[in-house]
């Protein structure tokens, strides 16, 4: 005979305690490969969607200010060999004509022939002049179908950033009638986009040399498309760029050599600072408009001063000097050594003008001849360059031509717009250069074309024009990779689940001993070492729970099945609805085997250890060696000490502290309060014998056996009861200022942007927001960068995350938003300044939500996080404060200063907060839409989303519920087990009870008493450990536990307990007893 | 037999601790000389610590004060692979209740002390084993289980089992005590011709003074001690 022999003897004899082991195990292994897998699935199924995102594109280059000519994607493809594709790609406002179906936030793409080639499967949308072919996630939004007319309303792009002084934003909204050809799905890159989103685009695909044409920028597109790597293509980028490129226009300068001028009036700043660099420097010029030119009581109105370091102004000319023309000095009675004073326009915020001054002192006057004498050095000012008088000036500006003199007239009809001034190029940088250039032209000494063309193309690359090169496509792997580990959650959901599964084993296991303590002692008598049986046992029990993790295999591939069909349906909302799909491997599978092995045999080996240990004593009427109820009274009270401390000095919050204190506090108050119950019941208080003591001495006879129960419960119910607690209600203050919503009452996002200041009187006139319904209605605008959403509606890590630009005041006058965390420094009533503060390490400070810093971005209070600047450059953010819980969610927030430095390109404002002081929320939000519809404004009340972000964190409760019930449902089996069992061990002890003269109902009594003695103190500890480890939570602001859920739920467990067990106790005394007494 | 003794209790005592906090003294100052096959009855009220003694004279348990020798090597300092090692060799135990292994044949519960590292050949286990059976008169029932066995044939089962290893010294614990007045005293004949045959000590404790009667020397455990027990 070997011991193998022995093995299989007893794992056949056995089978039934050990199905039940191999079952536990299962549950165990289920739940463990079924987390493993599930986490697997999502990440593989994200990767899918970068694919289905992105196709064979590698790598994109993004221009936002100036647009390439779209040429340059065949000038990449001839370089490299790889598919290059151009696209414009515009937000827009789609409408179905004699409908109210519109949809405001639909990404316009603007494609042609070489888009297929970039594609996922090869195939992509061709749509011809005048017709669109729609993605289906819009076409279902719109319930459009194919013949359908649609218009798109999309901003115009002209050549002149809209935020730069004297640019023209009216006319600003391009409309396209197009009628639907086809919808594309999936297969056809209907989800085309660069953003790390799961959600699928509204993308609407149409021609893009029509929508150039139509945006006023033919031949341009916004993104170049490669097949080829980052490292690949950077280098040639650089070369392939021309002027071209750059909207640089040459113009030959009637006295010999060459200007570069920009339909965008102002160059670039860095093209300007690339050619500084030449050897051969050229001549920089910045012309602007001064509303006045005064000395003393003489004053000229509306004149262009040059700005110019070029070799016809004094070398002395100084900040403060100026040249004046002849005219000029005429008009003004001015002479060598006048003070002058300039008055001109800067831009504030929102287009808000604001007239600032200068004053110099006249060194030159020069006559209006030779280089005085050149109109050209006055750039393309739109509406201004080609009007025929100064009254037909259409500035973009308000102008008061009354302040026009016949005189004027004359000057502009013989000079246009020569120059009446001139002052230094550093001067002039300093006065009017802004975030879009500070230079309007720059001239060139050399005479042929070609030489100054090289120049032009040398000193262009992606940098100086603005444009960013992005790896996409290892962009979108890192955000998927990085993203939510649906493995880790849902083992973390699954921990108490988990642990509950292993008590069972422990418990099962345990029963199962208890049949074989005899055989225990025979094998300690007749020579076997407490080692050798102990590994005796376990290599039996391999071969228990080995199957079981096999089987909880098969459990976790259909937990796997079965969650992401519920992520996809029932629990969509914690994923935003991502298209998930369930994917197998083997890695999952292989470490969930092991792991549920490993953590099965640990379970076997505590009750093992102990019958080992105790048998033989047991066995031969010695008493099983215990620690002191003691000690274990004392180490249980130091663990829910140690556990109330946590929760005590965790601050308020529903970050990753409180998480830690969850799960830290609440194990060491579940684990200390079973011990201290542990040792109290084995010590039961010396009472007067009774029924009731009776029953609560039975309780205590198995001090195993009713531990493991209770701790079943105990997991389940903490669980139940940190869920409940956790939950949010549906009624917070949401019109208080410093809840959630900021007290606003709209969030509202425009696919075209606002460039006025909605709040100021004549601009609302303009709109129509002066209307008594809309009277009261005040704005607080955001600039925005799109960017990947960071909110918990992606799934994905942001890579690059939405940026809003704000100005601080706005929101601190309002008190608006509650913080969660500041960052050292930052005066805590006015934490919105912070973002007006410099930093020593020229850090811009930021703002997030508290939940996105925390889980999306992975950084604390006072931690760096790095974006791109429009120019490709790292801007380093820095958190100086977190929001509790707001609608800001999704986006992180800048100083509209900073904003507008990093991103100048960006005009006007996208997103709004709208405070709506009047009560009829729904009217008011209905005219806001109408007033907005043009710029496709999606008006959203704030309570609403709030409740949006809300669901993410309920539904994640909701599945941890289900897991939670999961342990309740295992916490029964263990209780009925053991019930079942304490039965059956004591069926003489009840037919004693019979015997002596109790009636059944009294035995029964007795019974469910001493079971739901256990069951209650079991709820008892759950309770109260799953109350104290969520307090964290519950004390941050604005938190609204839904209790009333809670209770009910409490109340639904405890009937549901106590009914069973009533029941339990009543069939097992139907069974006969006498012959029980009998064998005794 | 010869003249030094193979188990020796030189003034043993062994007490417990009480849940109260006070100790129980079961065993105070016993003393025992057993020779080799030898064959001594200890019988005594309940409670008065048999068991205990044959825990300790069987390395299950160890004394509180005192020391026990066997062949005149003490117990005391041994590791518990050494304990072990003692009883798989020189002890064969024998319960009131026979503690088979339900799950295995009357022939593979005999062999179960084989199974330990370093114990004997097992073939000639294997054979012994039979042979033992077959003595016993269970040769036809060897690939019975417990189940089916009569309680005298599980008792005979487990006296072979504490023989399969050649043990010096056989310990039975109230070997009679479950077992009706025949089969108890078939029993008694048994373990007495096997003691002639095989050449094993045998130490009883036992409440039958039937069985005590056949020993060769009988003592009595009374308040920790042990003494002659009075044949009157």
């Amino acid at each position: 005979m070997k011991r193998s022999l022995l093995i299989r003897r007893s794992l056949r004899h056995y089978r039934r305690s050990h199905l039940a082991v191999l079952l536990a195990t299962a549950v165990a292994g289920t739940v463990l490969t079924g987390a493993l897998l599930v986490g697997g699935s999502v990440r593989r199924s994200l990767d899918q969607l970068v694919f289905l995102r992105l196709g064979q594109t590698r790598s994109a280059l993004v221009a936002t200010d100036l647009l390439p000519r779209a040429d340059l994607a065949t000038r990449l493809h001839h370089r490299l060999g790889a598919p290059a594709a151009a696209v414009l790609a515009m937000p827009g406002v789609l409408t179905v004509p004699g409908s109210d179906r519109r949809a405001g936030q639909v990404q316009v793409c603007g494609v042609d022939g070489d888009f297929p080639a970039l594609s996922p499967f090869g195939q992509a949308p061709q749509p011809a002049q005048g017709t669109a072919i729609l993605a289906t996630a819009l076409a279902h939004h719109l319930a459009a179908k194919v013949g359908d007319e649609i218009v798109l309303r999309l901003e115009r792009q002209s050549g002149m950033p809209k935020d730069t002084p004297l640019a023209q934003v009216k006319n600003a909204i391009v409309s396209l009638r197009l009628t639907v050809t086809a919808l594309a799905d999936d297969r056809e890159w209907s989800r085309f986009g660069l953003q790390s989103n799961h959600t699928a685009p509204m993308n609407a695909f149409v021609n893009r040399e029509e929508l150039a044409t139509a945006l006023g920028i033919p031949e341009r597109a916004n993104l170049i498309l490669m097949g080829s790597e980052l490292r690949d293509v950077a280098h040639e980028l650089s070369s392939l760029l021309n002027a071209a490129d750059a909207s640089l226009d040459l113009r030959e300068l009637p006295g010999g050599g060459w200007e570069a001028r920009s339909p965008r009036v102002f160059l670039a700043s860095g093209l300007g600072k690339e050619l500084s660099r030449r050897p051969r420097q050229p001549t920089g010029i910045l012309t602007y408009l001064a509303n006045r030119i005064e000395k003393g009581d003489h004053s000229t109105p509306y004149s262009f001063v040059t700005g110019t370091d070029a070799a016809w102004l004094p070398r002395d000319l100084g900040d403060d000097g100026i040249v004046i023309n002849q005219w000029l000095a005429d008009d003004l009675k001015a002479s060598v050594g006048d003070p002058i004073r300039l008055h001109y326009y800067v831009l504030g915020a929102q287009r808000s003008l604001q007239e600032a001054e200068a004053d110099f002192t006249v060194r030159q006057i020069v006559p209006l001849t030779g280089p005085y004498a050149d109109s050209s050095l006055m750039p393309d000012f739109p509406g201004i360059a080609g009007a025929a008088d100064c009254t037909d000036w259409d500035a973009g500006v308000d102008l008061d031509f009354g302040l026009v003199r016949p005189k004027d007239e004359a000057y502009w009809d013989t000079y246009h717009g020569t120059p009446k001034a001139f002052i230094s190029l550093a001067r002039a940088q300093q006065l009017w250069g802004n975030r879009f250039g500070d230079l309007t032209a720059v001239r060139f000494r050399e005479r042929d074309r070609a030489q100054v063309e090289e120049a032009l193309a040398a000193a262009v690359n992606p940098f100086s024009l603005g444009c960013t090169v992005l790896p996409v496509w290892e962009d979108g792997l890192t955000a998927s990779r990085k993203s939510v580990d649906f493995g880790g959650l849902f083992l973390s959901l699954s921990f108490f689940l988990i642990a509950a599964a292993l008590l069972l084993i422990a418990l099962l296991y345990s029963l199962g001993l208890d049949q074989r303590r005899e055989q225990l002692v025979t094998l300690r008598a007749v020579g076997w070492t407490v080692g050798q049986v102990r590994r005796l046992l376990l290599r039996e029990a391999f071969w228990v729970a080995l199957p079981g993790a096999l089987l909880g295999t098969l459990g976790g591939l259909a937990y796997n099945a079965l969650v992401i069909r519920a992520l996809t349906t029932v629990w969509s909302g914690s994923v935003g609805r991502a298209p998930l799909a369930a994917h197998v491997s083997w890695l999952p599978v292989l470490i969930g085997i092991l792991s549920s092995l490993v953590v099965a045999l640990l379970s076997l080996y505590v009750p093992l250890r102990r019958a080992t240990r105790n048998a033989p004593r047991e066995a031969l009427g010695l008493a099983a060696k215990r620690g002191h109820s003691r000690t274990r009274l004392l180490l249980g009270a130091l663990l829910v000490g140690c556990g109330l401390a946590l929760v005590l000095l965790t601050p308020a919050g529903r970050g990753k502290d409180a998480a830690a204190t969850f799960f830290g506090a609440g194990s060491l108050l579940l684990v200390g309060g079973l011990i201290v119950d542990a040792a109290r019941r084995r010590n039961p208080a010396a009472k007067a014998l009774t029924a009731a003591t009776l029953a609560q001495r039975g309780a205590s006879r198995s001090p195993a056996r009713s531990l493991a129960v209770e701790a079943i419960l105990a997991a389940a119910v903490f669980l139940t009861v940190a869920v409940g607690a956790n939950r949010h209600g549906s009624q917070f203050q949401a019109e208080a200022r410093n809840s959630g919503t900021g007290g606003f009452a709209f969030y509202g996002e425009t696919a075209v942007p606002v460039f006025e200041d909605l709040n100021q009187a004549e601009v609302r006139a303009r709109w129509g927001l002066d209307d008594p319904e809309l009277a009261r209605v005040r704005f607080v605008p955001f600039s925005l960068l799109p960017g990947d959403e960071a909110s918990c509606l992606n799934l994905n890590q942001p890579q690059r995350p939405r940026l809003l630009g704000v100005d601080p005041t706005t929101l601190d006058s309002r008190h608006a938003f509650r913080f969660a965390k500041l960052m050292p420094g930052v005066d805590p009533e006015h934490p919105w300044l912070a973002l007006d503060q410099e930093l020593p390490d020229h850090c811009i400070p930021a703002i997030a939500d508290d939940t996105v810093m925390t889980w999306a971005l992975h950084r604390g209070i006072g931690e760096r996080f790095t974006v791109l600047a429009e120019d490709g450059h790292p801007l380093r953010l820095r958190f100086v404060a977190s929001l509790a819980n707001s609608v800001l969610q999704g986006s992180l927030v800048i100083g509209r200063r900073d904003f507008q430095t990093a991103y100048p390109s960006v005009s006007g404002s996208r997103v709004l907060l709208v405070d709506n002081p009047t009560s009829d929320q729904q009217a008011v939000g209905d005219r806001l839409r109408a007033v907005f519809r043009n710029q496709g404004l999606e008006l959203t009340p704030c309570a609403e989303r709030l409740a949006q972000f809300a669901m993410v964190e309920n539904t994640y409760l909701a599945i941890f519920l289900a897991l939670g019930g999961l342990a309740l449902l295992l916490g029964g089996v263990g209780l009925g087990l053991v019930l079942v069992r304490n039965l059956l061990d004591r069926r003489a002890e009840f037919a004693l009870f019979r015997a002596v003269g109790f009636q059944s109902s009294a035995i029964v009594r007795m019974l469910f008493v001493e079971h739901a003695w256990l069951f209650l103190r079991g709820l008892m500890i759950g309770t109260l450990a799953g109350l104290a480890a969520v307090m964290p939570a519950l004390a941050t602001p604005g938190s609204d536990p839904a209790l009333g859920q809670l209770v009910a739920v409490l109340v639904a467990v405890v009937a549901n307990g106590l009914l069973w067990i009533w029941v339990a106790s009543r069939r097992v005394l139907r069974t006969p007893l006498v012959p029980a007494l009998r064998d005794e | 037999m010869t003249s030094s003794p193979l188990l020796e209790l030189d003034h043993v005592g062994r007490r417990f601790p009480l849940p109260s906090g006070g100790e129980l003294e079961v065993l105070r100052d016993a003393g025992l000389r057993l020779m080799t096959g030898e064959t001594v009855a200890v019988i005594g009220p309940s409670g008065s610590g048999k068991s205990t003694l044959l825990n300790l004279a069987g390395a299950l348990d160890l004394p509180t004060s005192g020391e026990i020798r066997f062949a005149g090597e003490p117990l005391a300092g041994r590791s518990e692979k050494e304990l072990a090692r003692f009883r798989n060799h020189e002890v064969g135990f024998i319960f009131q209740l026979h503690h088979l292994l339900p799950q295995c044949t009357a022939l593979e519960n005999v062999l179960v002390p084989t199974l330990v590292p370093g114990s004997s050949d097992s073939g000639s286990a294997r054979q012994r084993a039979i042979d033992l059976l077959q003595r016993v008169g269970l040769g036809e029932r060897l690939d019975a289980f417990p189940a089916v066995l009569s309680g005298g044939e599980r008792q005979r089962v487990a006296v072979v089992r504490a023989l399969i290893n050649r043990p010096r010294l056989l310990l039975a614990d109230e070997p009679t005590g479950a077992l009706d007045a025949t089969a108890a005293a078939a029993l008694g004949d048994l373990l007495l011709e096997l003691n002639r045959e095989l050449g094993t000590a045998l130490l009883v404790v036992t409440h039958s003074r039937e069985l005590a009667a056949r020993m060769r020397r009988s003592l009595t455990l009374r308040d920790g001690e042990l003494r002659p027990t009075d044949r009157r």
